[in-house]
This record gives structure tokens, sequence and C-alpha cells, in this order.
């Protein structure tokens, strides 16, 4: 006989509910924790390759550091640096074609 | 599962950013007598899995992982790397490159930092690595145009997200960190070499345990 909210495996919709208002209270949806907490393990996953700093100084749970967590891609959104293209590095043209010549010669070749 | 099976089976494609070709590169500079040689016993030498995590995570390392990442993906032993949940079961991987991958590989090998190579060396390095790469595993050479997503890439980026799209590709690795941090909003996978490692070997060792439970008899199938 099924119970509801009873032993049936998923949890009950009070459970739920009541796990969704505690989460909202945790994390208030202006507060930008979440965000925050992915764009760290982004930048920290970057860190790995690119040795830049992991961490910022001082206390990381201070304002002044949490600010200084967000991302560079919050940063660019707040920027509204985002809808602009990135510089891409000057490439001389005449060597490009010459590589490009190059590339398909190698692929073509068995 | 049998070897028909197996071969019946489409491998993943997978393609690289130029930034991992660069560092095999930087590798192989250091003996660049006999690419060819060297890049087997490379691959030999870092396809035995080692140890994961890296121990020590530092920009000096990234040439390692992305030569292990590459030899991982070459692996012709690759019929155990089958899958998670979210990856459905597969042979091995396919590396698919494109003219403007292997156009820039070329171009920054003879110009870019750290190299400076004449050409006839570029030349050798992409025929000795990347074209037996992409043919032993059965990718393909694809040729892009325009680029895609640009912004909010830039052109060069948005060239090899329009050559991972063309290939038809899963998954993309890079060592590039702003290329990853704008994977969510591209549609295909974007990952850093380690994290394409850490893939491959969870899904080698769920592979394995679940072939051992079924010789013990503890999976149906």
């Amino acid at each position: 006989m099924h119970v509801p909210g009873g032993k049936s495996g998923a949890p009950s919709l009070r459970r739920r509910l009541g796990r969704a208002q505690w989460e909202a209270e945790r994390d208030p949806p202006d507060s930008g924790l979440k965000a925050r907490t992915v764009g760290t393990m982004v930048r920290m996953s970057a860190h790995w390759h690119t040795g830049a700093s992991p961490e910022p100084a001082g206390n990381p749970r201070s304002t002044d550091a949490l600010a200084d967590l967000a991302t560079p891609r919050d940063r660019r959104l707040e920027s509204g640096a985002r809808d602009k293209v990135r510089p891409s590095e000057p490439m001389d043209p005449e060597l490009y074609l010459a590589c490009l010549a190059q590339a398909d010669a190698l692929f073509a070749e068995k | 599962m049998t070897a028909s099976t197996v071969a019946a089976l489409p491998r993943v494609r997978v393609m690289f950013d130029v930034n991992v070709y660069l560092d095999l590169a930087q590798l192989f500079q250091v003996a660049p007598a006999d690419l060819s040689a060297s890049f087997g016993q490379a691959l030999r030498r870092f396809s035995d899995l080692g140890v994961y995590p890296h121990p020590c995570y530092r920009d000096d390392n990234r040439p390692i992982d992305s030569l292990r990442a590459t030899a991982l993906a070459c692996d012709l032993g690759a019929a155990k790397v089958t899958a998670t949940a979210t990856w459905p079961a597969e042979p091995g991987w396919a590396v698919c490159v494109s003219d403007h991958i292997v156009t820039t590989v070329l171009y920054k090998l003879q110009r870019g930092d750290n190299f400076g190579w004449p050409a006839a060396e570029a030349g050798r390095f992409v025929r000795s690595v990347v074209v037996p790469m992409t043919q032993r595993t059965g990718g393909t050479y694809v040729k892009v145009v325009d680029p895609l997503h640009c912004p909010p890439l830039d052109r060069e980026d948005g060239l090899v997200m329009a050559s991972a799209i063309a290939a038809q590709a899963m998954l993309l690795v890079t060592c590039d960190g702003p290329f990853v941090e704008e994977s969510g909003q591209l549609g295909v996978t974007i990952e850093f070499c380690n994290q394409f490692i850490d893939r491959v070997l969870r899904s080698r060792r769920a592979s394995d345990a679940r072939s051992v439970g079924r010789q013990l008899g503890w999976h149906s199938r």
C-alpha cells in the first residue's frame, strides 16, 4: 500500500518544498553566490593550466574577496564587453596562405 | 563485447585545439631527430595510465597533460573507452582536424613564440604527428571558412568551433581558459586536457569494474 510521503523512494512534496525554501534562504537569488562558486571552480581549473593565482589574498569570505572571486566572464558581462569580438593575434596573410596550401598537401598525400 | 561488436560501433569524434598540438611540438622540440619514433615512444610511455590526478598542477606540466590526452585518444587498445551514463559505450576516439587548425599549427611553429622552426621542420612535425593521429584513429580532415560564435569568441577560436561542428566532434579539448569558460553557451563540450584524461580514465575504470563484475556473475549484462 502506498503511503503519501512514506518510504516510497522519492522524497515527499513537503520535504522537497522544505528543501527548496531552505536553499532559497541560503542562496538568495540576488546574492550571486552560486554563480561565484561555479566561477571559482572554473577559475581554479584555469589556474592549473595558466599558473595564475588560484585564490585572492586575504580572507576569502570577506566581502572584498568575494567581489574578487567574480570570474573574468562575469566581469565581461558586467562591462558589456561580451558582445565585442576579442581581437585575434595578427597573422601574416602570405605565410598563412602558404601554410594553408602546405596543410592541404600534407593531408592529401597518403 | 565481441570484436565484431567493437568494430561495428562508431568512434567518438574528438578535436584538439591548436595549443594542444603546440604543446606536443614543445615536447618533441627537445628531440626532433626522429619525431615519429619519439611520438610512438611517448605514446607508449604516457598511455600506461600512470597516476591521476597529476601530482603537480603547474604550468610546466601542461604539455605533459596535452601529451597524455592525445596519447589516450590515439591508444589503439582503446576498446575499453566505454562509458558512463552520459556517454554511450564506444570503442574509442577518432581525432579530427581542420585545415584551420593544421594551418595555424604550421604558422605558429614558424612564427610563434618559443618556436621559429623552418617550414620544412614544421611540415615534418605535422606529417609525423598530426597526420598519423588522424589516420590511425579514423578521424577526418575538414575545411572551414567562416568562424562560429564570434562574438563572444575571437576569430581564431570561432574557426576552431566551426571546425568541431563541421567534423561533428562531440568533444573539443583545449588549453585555452577563456574558451572553456564560454563552453556553456556554445553547444559543444569543451574541456581542458586534464578533464579529458579524467573522463577517459574514469570510463576505463568503470568498464573494467563492469567486466570484472560480469566475470564474477554480479551483473547479468
